[in-house]
């Protein structure tokens, strides 16, 4: 059974979900955690390198590939093997802390 | 300048939180992802975003700190002997006004300090090592030979509590579980550790009153809970306990001479102590919390 207690924060859960489909730069990042968690997470650009240097140096994302653009440096960003494990069992531990209340919203509500 | 222009200017500059090493490494890129998250008519960064980067700047500075391939706790160990041994000389350096070259009391003493501190700074564990047990024999005389002359050097303060006597002790075994540790050498410390002895004697050689009024005692616990609030935050940037280490062996003599002298004491005091300690108790905390986090 995966533990209740998180290792991850909310900010690191979703920057390794909006990896999960593609290798994505800092702003593209920042838009799809927007996106995936329905505005909620508003990552500051400060906030977002600080959990990639961590998550980077977890092993949990790799540098993918580097781009110019409009004379910008644009730095792709990819989740490894080990960083995909790790938000999916946050994933699988969210959804049982979750079913622990909907569960009895169930019975009280039967 | 074009408001696209002044708003880069001002990142730019709010990235200079950052160490330099980073700034070379992320610092276009920061700003290009910066430049695209930004509203295109604001000139001015919005403070969300400008708080983020001098948080980030601080904990990529902590981050940076840590030498590669040093353990936490030998990193930690290192910090704590530097701050002991800093604080310590700082104050137990007697300075009076006059002349420069008649101020200092002990001039064997303060020489053999600085260079015990520079050694510490360098990492040069074998230097410091004798000079930081010279030092501990010499304000311990008390302990062994009842504070009477049998040759020792008394060229230090006499002491007649062990929590006078205990940083110096403390110096001794914290460069002694590094002398015997074996791995990469230490690295080099920030020569700006100097500034807490250099700050003091300017202080008590230049400023009369300074001595006066508790003044002194009020500057110090303010300069003590503030860096005590940046262990906290150095922890949660670095997710291990190396600072709270260092904060605790800082903590450990101040609050034995306390406990020895408790009933001389009023509530003042005892709420000093308890903050200091709540705090170094707050970044161990801080240290198991985010130990495994990302």
């Amino acid at each position: 059974m995966v533990p209740f207690v998180s290792k991850m924060t909310e900010a690191t859960y979703f920057i390794l979900a909006a990896l999960l489909e593609a290798p994505l730069h800092g702003y593209g990042i920042i838009k799809r955690a927007g996106d995936q968690s329905g505005g909620r997470v508003k990552l500051a650009v400060g906030t977002l390198y600080g959990a990639l240097d961590r998550l980077v140096e977890a092993g949990l994302v790799v540098l993918d590939r580097e781009e110019v653009v409009d004379g910008r440096p644009r730095r792709y960003y990819r989740i490894t093997d080990d960083g995909g494990t790790a938000v999916r069992e946050e994933a699988v531990r969210l959804q049982q802390a979750a079913r622990v209340v909907t569960g009895q919203i169930a019975v009280m509500g039967a | 300048m074009s408001t696209e222009a002044a708003l880069e200017r001002r990142y730019r500059s709010l990235l200079r939180a950052y160490p330099k090493i980073y700034r070379d490494s992320h610092g276009d890129e920061l700003v290009s992802t910066l430049m695209e998250a930004s509203d295109p008519q604001a000139g001015r960064p919005a403070l969300r975003e400008a708080f983020a980067l001098i948080a980030g700047g601080f904990a990529a500075r902590a981050r940076n700190a840590r030498p590669e391939g040093v353990p936490w706790w030998a990193d930690g160990l290192h910090l704590g002997v530097l701050a002991v041994a800093t604080t310590t000389f700082a104050l137990e350096i007697s300075i009076r006004s006059g002349p420069i070259w008649d101020a200092l009391d002990r001039p064997v003493w303060t020489l053999g300090a600085i260079v015990l501190m520079v050694a510490i700074i360098r990492g040069w564990v074998w230097l410091a090592l004798p000079l930081a047990l010279i030092a501990a024999l010499d304000t311990s005389r008390w302990l062994f030979l009842d504070g009477s002359d049998h040759g020792v050097l008394k060229v230090g303060p006499f002491y007649t509590s062990v929590g006078q006597m205990l940083p110096y002790w403390i110096v001794v075994i914290g460069l002694a579980v590094l002398a015997v540790r074996t791995g990469k050498r230490l690295p080099t410390r920030s020569w700006s550790w100097l500034l807490i002895p250099a700050l003091v004697w300017v202080a008590e050689y230049a400023v009369p009153i300074y001595g006066f009024l508790g003044l002194k005692h009020l500057f110090r616990a303010g300069v003590e809970v503030l860096a005590l609030g940046v262990v906290i935050w150095a922890t949660v940037a670095i997710r291990d306990a190396r600072w709270a280490l260092a904060a605790a062996l800082y903590l450990i003599p101040g609050l034995t001479y306390f406990g020895e002298t408790l009933l001389l004491h009023g509530r003042n005091a005892f709420a000093y102590w308890g903050v200091l300690t709540l705090l170094v108790l707050t970044s161990f905390v801080a240290a198991g919390r985010t130990r495994q986090r990302v």
